[in-house]
């Protein structure tokens, strides 16, 4: 720095008295309670903790400070004072031609050839559920009035923002669980387990009113449709009903392999092939389907007759919308370094698996073959969000307890966040429910999402 | 047309100065109220950008600091409007903190970090400013009055409050 009258300060008041030194301010009155001076120290002493990112300082110190200066000789500026074009045309023709430009351009990214992406919007927490061992997955009726979740074998009925106002709980020996709804908000499925197996059954809902959901589900229950059985050795789970509300897909475990069936009211379930979840497309036309296999749980793309099936990749917990976006979970593991050795090899480091809501689009399911053929190495799905995790206390835990024990060898801490998941659900046409175990609690969090149709140029 | 500030010696080196002296305190500043570290480092960047572009317009009618912190303090609400709700950040760059060889410490020294922003985020959104123009914009009481528009007395007696509430929740929390 040069150009001692340029400097900061001189000749103005500009500086900042350092903390500690020439304060005048309330905190150190003379007489003053000290235990405000003890908090106003520590304070001060804890600013010095926020790091400060130093790459950021040189790299934009050399883009703000570097790239100016006389070597600077145009910039692309439209002359107001001329009022001609660049080439010499007449003013109103440059106008004229970028009208046109911009039309096309907004042809392009809202027509018919605009590609389709997602924006990740806010999350917000539903509500937190003490739940015991089984899993809390949510159900939300079409217009999201209502979110029914099982608990303790009962059904608990929420509001739209988690508010709790009644619950429906099952007579003696029974237990409710996986409550699943129709898209057309007409029906309820919930498997019902009790001393001779267990049974998917369907209650009509004539109308969802908050005020009377509660009487409604009452009264459905005692006139419930039996849509299939299961032995008491098969556990019945994930149900899942087609966008026309007429087949109802589940999962059966038996002799600990998961497979998929298919039901409908007065026929007898077909078995469709292995796997633990689905997710319709929005014709009805393909199911996505998780399946175990040996290098983990992975996600295929199986049509409803079962002739043509694709391969998306690792994922858990998949969801169809109707704009024709499949959601679902995928593990990632990132590593972090906590502190490093004189030699700067790494001491204490952190690996965390998380789980992330990642999507593709497919369309409606028509023309599906279309899609994948187009992409023969598999379609490569775009990030989502991460889900927000609970970070810091655990890791500082162990550090405490390694610093306590004087041990200093390098050592890793293997968090799985991803495990917490325990599952995702539609929610409303923009948005997706997630549910988190949070330490012993669950958690549902609602993640909202936007479409934007692009002309192609996003890239994850 | 050109801005004949470009190539106005005294106006780069004058922006030289505020760079080097000020870049810390803003960025620590940001990183301390907004939750995504990498969210704070591109209002940091948005800040010097906005500092370069208007450099020409600062007449030294209020002091530097004043006129940053004010670009600060502007980007930082406009960012939090956008965002809908307002969050104290979490810093997750604890490897940088632990490189000066006693890392255990200066974690230990991020987790007292960590409780005092918790506790801050439970104050009113201007004893929030005040505390954080204070002490880690470091700015004095008159040029934090000139950044929020209030005055001297007023932030004086903000500041008192704030601290008062502040040392009530942490004695409620302590035990």
């Amino acid at each position: 720095m040069s150009g001692e009258k340029n400097k900061l300060g001189a000749g103005e008041k500009n500086n900042v008295i350092p903390l500690g030194e020439g304060w005048h301010g309330t905190e150190s009155r003379p007489g003053e309670d000290t235990s405000l001076n003890d908090l106003v120290r520590h304070m001060r002493s804890l600013r010095d903790s926020i790091p400060v990112n130093q790459k950021l300082r040189r790299d934009l110190r050399a883009r703000l400070l570097e790239g100016v200066g006389p070597q600077t000789e145009e910039r692309p500026a439209f002359n107001y004072q001329e009022k001609r074009g660049p080439a010499g045309r007449p003013w109103w023709a440059a106008g004229l031609i970028a009208a046109a430009a911009l039309g096309i351009i907004i042809y392009i990214a809202l027509g018919p050839f605009g590609c389709r992406t997602l924006d990740g919007g806010q999350t917000a927490e539903v509500g937190r559920f003490w739940t015991g061992e089984a899993p809390l997955l949510p159900a939300v009726s079409p217009g999201d009035g209502v979110i029914v979740v099982e608990r303790g074998g009962a059904l608990l009925l929420l509001g739209r923002q988690g508010e709790q106002f009644s619950s429906v709980n099952p007579p003696p020996g029974v237990r409710y669980g996986s409550p699943c709804w129709s898209p057309d908000g007409k029906r309820l499925a919930l498997v019902r387990q009790g001393g001779s197996g267990w049974e998917i059954i369907s209650i009509e809902i004539p109308k969802v009113e908050v005020r009377d959901i509660q009487r409604t589900l009452e009264e459905g229950l005692e006139r419930a449709v039996v849509l299939a059985r299961s032995p008491a050795a098969s556990p019945v789970a994930h149900l899942s009903w087609s966008p026309g509300s007429d087949r109802i897909a589940y999962a059966v475990t038996e002799d600990s392999e998961n497979g998929i069936y298919l039901a409908a009211a007065g026929s007898e379930p077909v078995f469709f092939g292995p796997g633990a979840q689905v997710a319709w497309s929005p014709d009805g036309n393909w199911l996505a389907v998780e399946r175990e296999e040996a290098q983990g749980r992975s996600l295929r793309v199986v049509s409803i007759n079962g002739e043509a099936e694709y391969t998306l990749g690792q994922g858990t917990f998949p969801v169809w919308s109707e704009k024709g976006f499949l959601f679902f979970l995928q593990t990632s593991v990132r590593e972090k370094i906590l502190s490093y050795l004189p030699d700067g090899s790494p001491q204490f480091k952190v690996q965390i698996k998380t789980g992330e809501i990642r999507w593709v689009y497919l369309g409606s399911g028509k023309g599906l073959e279309k899609v994948f053929d187009r992409e023969p190495d598999g379609i490569e799905p775009r990030l989502l969000m991460t889900p927000d995790t609970p970070a810091g206390n655990v890791e500082l835990q162990w550090l405490k307890s390694l610093e306590l024990s004087g041990d200093r060898t390098p050592k890793t801490l293997y968090l799985d966040r991803a495990g917490e998941i325990e599952g995702l659900v539609p929610g409303d046409g923009s948005s997706l429910l997630l549910s988190r175990r949070d330490g012993g609690i669950v958690v549902i969090s609602r993640v909202g999402y936007s479409v934007r149709k692009t002309d192609g140029g996003d890239n994850q | 047309m050109r801005d004949p500030c470009d190539t106005d010696p005294e106006k780069l080196v004058f922006f030289e100065d505020l760079y080097d002296q000020y870049f810390e305190r803003v960025n620590r500043y940001l990183r301390y109220r907004v939750t995504s570290v990498w969210d704070a480092d591109d209002l940091t960047a948005a800040v010097f950008t906005r500092a370069f572009e208007k450099r020409h317009h600062f007449r030294g009618e209020a002091p530097v600091a004043v006129w940053l912190f004010r670009i600060a303090h502007n980007i930082f609400v406009d960012y939090i409007r956008s965002k809908g709700r307002l969050t104290l950040s979490e810093p997750e760059n604890s490897a940088q903190a632990a490189e000066d060889g006693q890392p255990e410490e200066e974690l230990l020294r991020l987790e007292e970090l960590r409780q005092l922003r918790r506790l801050l985020e439970t104050l009113a959104p201007d004893y929030r400013d005040v505390i954080s123009l204070r002490y880690v914009g470091e700015l004095r009481f008159s040029q934090i009055g000139r950044v929020l528009d209030r005055t001297e007395a007023a932030v004086r007696m903000i500041h008192h409050r704030a601290l008062k509430a502040l040392r009530k929740k942490l004695c409620e929390e302590e035990g």
